[in-house]
């Protein structure tokens, strides 16, 4: 049997974390319930800006059940800046301002969530109400400034020039101009936040589960926020019920549990509802951008000059990430020889923003394919064939976009375009659209290519460690969330340790068990704690084949691993599995343990091109999905049903931010989409059936190929969908620059083509 | 999202919630909870008493009757799609419950529920006045009778008073036969933009004898004009009357702007739904008469 065919690596292997969760067996944060504890509810604000007058907590105090009631008023200790955001970061209760609806202002602790909600209503807050700032390109006028301190709202700029920058416009034979606009969304994972703290004031110690997807950072800020060591705090991420970006950063919250569990020695317990994710876990994708494309009468693209601006709600959050990373991602798999962008995150009063899936990658495409589609309307030019004669062939590869530090390093994007065309029957579905047309029914197509770009910094641990029974316990810091990291790890592990699958237990998200790590987030994990297991697992048979030359009376030189087992070289006939080497090593007393770190400051680049067809009812503005195609490369496929779950997610959860979901705010800065009611999700039924079709390029820049997959299917989204939508009204001129294109959206910019014919 | 605090009544037959009703100021009857519940959990809703009639088996009924059908308050979303007679006598409630929510809240939200709850873009409320539904309402002291379109008031309000709750149906079952309803949600389950149900009844000659046209979603009650609906008597059915049909309502309504659709966007949406629910009444009217033709 070839080596190749007995791999783990590649094989569609059926999550081993399922049998669990599908029995509702997981265990998430609001499933941990300490003895004695305390659960925390929160006063928000209802204000998006206001002075805090006075706060009478005397009724909620006297409440039965309620055991304190905590204002940063008379805690001042709780007016400090919460760590890890700069340049600004909010304190963990507002004491004299608040900056947006959902700030919390005050915390009840009682027995029960019932009881807290009862006395937050009882707190009677006295706000002065200030004006408001709900646009961005407003605020970054600065006539009024949110935070003095920082002298001005736009909180960060990013600017990149390459070639001749702006100047370049000049050499152009067309200058396409548009204003587009993304809506703001919430990333809602099934399950909301939620933290619990329990101390030990014998050895001081704190342990604190965590809905996080970084144990290790969060570790870090609760530690640095109590002024207690690392060592004296242990985090774990039980399972986590989705994140997509938003369970990774600072939270008033997590300084607030944490606190008063150490104040009042009291294990301590919030689990946020939903309605607490819509008003306090940090939102995504609002932005607004002026672009100009510069372009050649025979399509070529010359220069692309874009002046943006993020809301980026009242503080930084992680925001400065999207912003940035939407700059990396303006080119897209395009050829531009000159670029001059100018992005500002600006400071508003609604919740701040913070990466969601995707975080800048769709923003930046959403705006170059739109540009693309605009420009081929100007010159007269087939959508596609714009798109045919600027993408990035594998003969310039690798390809340096302009950006710093941005090279394209493998694979064929005209090919994957092509491909998709193919599977698309692009002449058929020409016919058939024109014919659907002649019958009153719109057809349209939609196309668009992306690149995405993932991990590039930093570094990830695994830890292996043989049991007594010949098992290997495979522990990471990074922390999943439901992304099957225990079946993907562990086939990794099994083709390094050449051990069954079964054999190998993946636990992921606790500090007490690596140490060190980063995280999940940006489609890291396999890429950096995939190389990771693979590397510790070189090392963790290294130091077992120490222990194989001490069992089996040899030199460690002599020492061969094949086929799971250690032997003597020219020894075949006597030999150690892990068992048999773990019954070996227990009567030691000391255990065979190896822990080891990949870094790599080079991103991947997967990439690939998607297709969807759509049927729009003119007079209802209806949008149907008929057809939706995917191309796809994410480099080395450890588990193709894994990976198709991230692409098939990620494509839906698009298909949100692309036709159904916003949260809409008020000119006062008050959201109006507080429940799944507002705010709609894409259920069952709005999901099409996506083809996919893998091209699985090994990623150069490390030893196992893998790139991320994680936010492939969300990059092309808003993208698509609007342009389809456009090609389905192409004799009408519709001209779509704002993402979602809700019904209510469509139904408008028909009304300006004339309405309904 | 948890509910305040309030006291809890669990009665075992209708006299004692009655009785209930009349002695606490501020109670709210329990049903299905569909809509109750979450209120509760969003603090919008902060009832001192609830009291929970699931267990009144005397409301589960579905009688036929001289003139069609009386239904018990307590009859769940699910069984009006199931029940056989529900099916035979008046089918077209049985095809609007497809458009009510999903499984799970069919499952549990009752009809008595949805007609007191008022909303003016849910379906049964809508069906309710395109039918002349009778709704059945009950005190500790009498029991009298309140025709749909004297029942709802505006948005979720109605004429029930405090101490009165909803305890039957009775539809009658004529002008079901040549009847349709459709809608238009953004997505499957979604409480509608717009909701239009229609009938009609043919003349030997073919001839409108009857119609009726009523709209959800579009005012603070559900929509009907029956003056208008007079005026199509004698009229020949055709695609151009029902574009006209169409073109009045959208100008006889008055929706209001909301976050998911401009008041411009649900009378196209009105107009539309409108002339599908004509058509279609129409399709099955002369399915009915052919029908009836032949036995």
């Amino acid at each position: 049997m070839a080596i190749q065919e007995r791999s783990w690596i590649g094989r569609p292997v059926p999550r081993t974390e399922d049998r669990a969760l599908v029995q509702g067996l997981g265990q998430y944060v609001s499933d941990i319930n300490f003895e004695g504890q305390w659960v925390m509810a929160l006063v928000r604000s209802p204000h998006a800006h206001a002075r805090i007058a006075r706060i009478n907590t005397e009724a909620a105090k006297k409440l039965p059940g309620v055991h304190a009631v905590i204002t940063s008023q008379e805690w001042e200790n709780l007016r400090r800046p919460l760590p890890g955001m700069a340049p600004i970061a909010p304190p963990a209760l507002a004491h004299d301002r608040v900056y947006y609806v959902g700030e919390p202002v005050a915390a009840i602790l009682a027995d029960n969530r019932y009881v807290a909600e009862d006395a937050a209503e009882l707190v009677e807050v006295h706000y002065e109400p200030l004006p408001a700032l709900s646009n961005a390109e407003e605020a970054a006028q600065d006539q009024e400034i949110l935070h003095p301190s920082l002298g001005t709202n736009v909180v960060d700029r990013v600017q990149y020039e390459s070639g001749a920058g702006r100047g370049a416009l000049a050499a152009a034979d067309h200058v396409v101009t548009a204003t587009l606009r993304l809506g703001r969304v919430s990333a809602q994972p099934m399950e909301p936040r939620g933290i619990a703290a329990h101390y030990d004031p014998q050895n001081q110690t704190l342990l604190v589960y965590h809905a996080t997807q970084s144990v290790h950072r969060a570790q870090e800020r609760i530690a640095e926020y109590l002024g207690m060591e690392k060592s004296q705090v242990r985090v774990i991420a039980p399972e986590v019920g989705g994140g997509f970006g938003v369970k990774n950063g600072t939270y008033p919250e997590e300084a607030l549990v944490t606190y008063c569990a150490v104040h009042f020695q009291r294990p301590i317990k919030w689990a946020g509802d939903r309605f607490e994710e819509f008003l306090s876990t940090y939102q995504e994708r609002e932005q607004i951008h002026h672009v100009e494309l510069g372009i050649n009468r025979d399509g070529t693209l010359v220069a692309l000059v874009d002046t943006y601006y993020q809301d980026n709600g009242a503080y930084p959050g992680g925001g400065m990430i999207v912003s940035r990373t939407t700059a990396r991602n303006l080119p897209g798999p395009y050829r531009i020889p000159h670029l001059a962008i100018n992005g500002a995150a600006v400071l508003t009063n609604k919740v701040p923003q913070a990466p969601y899936r995707g975080a800048g990658r769709p923003q930046g495409h959403y705006i170059i394919e739109r540009m693309l589609d605009r420009a081929a309307e100007e010159l007269g030019m087939d959508r596609i064939e714009i798109r045919r004669k600027n993408l990035v062939r594998p003969d310039e590869l690798p390809y340096r976009t302009g950006i710093p530090d941005a090279m394209y390093d493998s694979g064929d994007f005209p090919q994957a375009f092509q491909d998709l065309l193919e599977a698309i029957d692009l002449s058929a579905f020409r016919k058939r659209q024109a014919a659907a047309r002649q019958d009153g029914i719109r057809l349209g197509l939609g196309v668009a290519n992306y690149v995405e770009v993932s991990a590039g910094f930093g570094f990830e641990g695994v830890r292996l460690r043989l049991l007594e029974d010949g098992q290997v316990l495979l522990s990471t810091g990074a922390t999943g969330q439901g992304q099957g990291h225990r079946t993907a790890l562990a086939q990794i592990a099994a083709d390094t340790l050449q051990l069954p699958l079964d054999r190998i237990t993946v636990v992921e998200g606790d500090t007490d068990q690596i140490q060190k790590g980063i995280g999940t987030f940006g489609s890291r994990t396999m890429i950096m704690a995939g190389n990771a297991a693979r590397v510790a697992g070189e090392g963790f048979i290294a130091k077992a084949k120490d222990w194989a030359a001490r069992a089996l009376e040899a030199h460690v030189d002599d020492i061969i691993f094949q086929d799971g087992r250690f032997s003597v070289q020219g020894v075949p006939s006597v030999s150690l599995d892990w068992a048999e080497l773990a019954r070996k090593i227990a009567p030691s007393g000391e255990m065979l343990i190896h822990e080891d770190y990949f870094g790599s400051g080079t991103p991947t680049y997967g990439f690939g091109s998607h297709g969807m067809i759509v049927r729009v009812d003119e007079r209802t503005a209806d949008i149907r999905i008929e057809r939706y195609v995917i191309v796809h490369d994410g480099g080395t496929i450890v588990n193709p049903l894994l990976a198709n779950g991230q692409v098939i997610g990620g494509t839906v959860q698009g298909l949100g931010s692309a036709l159904y979901e916003e949260m809409i705010y008020s000119e006062d800065g008050q959201p109006l989409t507080t429940s799944f009611l507002d705010y709609r999700l894409p259920g069952a039924v709005e999901s099409p059936d996506i083809e996919i079709h893998h091209r699985d390029y090994p990623a150069p820049s490390n030893p196992a190929g893998y790139k991320g997959v994680g936010e492939a299917g969300i990059i092309p989204s808003q993208a698509i969908v609007l342009s389809a939508v456009e090609d389905a009204f192409q004799d009408r001129g519709l001209k779509l620059d704002f993402a979602p294109v809700t019904p209510g959206r469509l139904f408008q910019a028909l009304e300006e083509k004339g309405g309904f014919q | 999202m948890k509910p305040p605090a309030f006291q809890y009544y669990q009665p075992h037959t209708l006299d004692e919630a009655l009785q209930l009703l009349s002695e606490h100021g501020d109670a709210k009857i329990l049903a299905g909870g569909q809509s109750l519940i979450p209120m509760m959990n969003m603090r919008l809703a902060h009832p001192d008493v609830l009291i929970d009639i699931n267990g009144l088996t005397e409301l589960t009924h579905i009688k036929e009757t001289d003139q069609g059908l009386a239904i018990g308050a307590l009859v769940r979303h699910y069984q009006l799609e199931q029940h056989p007679l529900i099916q035979r006598k008046v089918p077209l409630v049985a095809e609007a419950e497809h458009l009510i929510g999903h499984p799970a809240i069919r499952s549990r939200g009752t009809i008595g529920g949805s007609l007191s709850h008022a909303d003016p873009a849910a379906e049964l409320p809508v069906l309710a006045t395109l039918f002349d539904w009778e709704l059945v309402v009950s005190s500790a002291a009498a029991e009298r009778t309140i025709p749909a379109r004297e029942f709802f008031l505006s948005y979720f309000i109605t004429a029930l008073a405090p101490d009165e709750m909803v305890t039957g149906v009775r539809t009658p079952s004529h002008a079901h036969a040549g009847a349709h309803i459709t809608e238009y949600a953004v997505r499957a389950g979604d409480f509608a933009l717009a909701i239009a149900a229609a009938s009609i009844v043919l003349n030997a000659s073919d001839t409108i004898q009857s119609a009726r046209i009523a709209l959800g979603g579009v005012a603070d009650i559900p929509w009907r004009d029956p003056d208008f609906e007079a005026s199509l008597q004698g009229q020949s059915p055709s695609p151009s009357l029902w574009r006209e049909v169409g073109q009045h309502i959208k100008e006889a309504i008055d929706p209001t702007d909301d976050l998911h659709a401009s008041a411009d966007y649900r009378r196209q949406l009105a107009q539309t739904l409108v002339e599908k629910a004509l058509a279609g009444a129409l399709e099955r009217a002369k399915l009915a008469e052919m029908k009836g033709r032949q036995a």
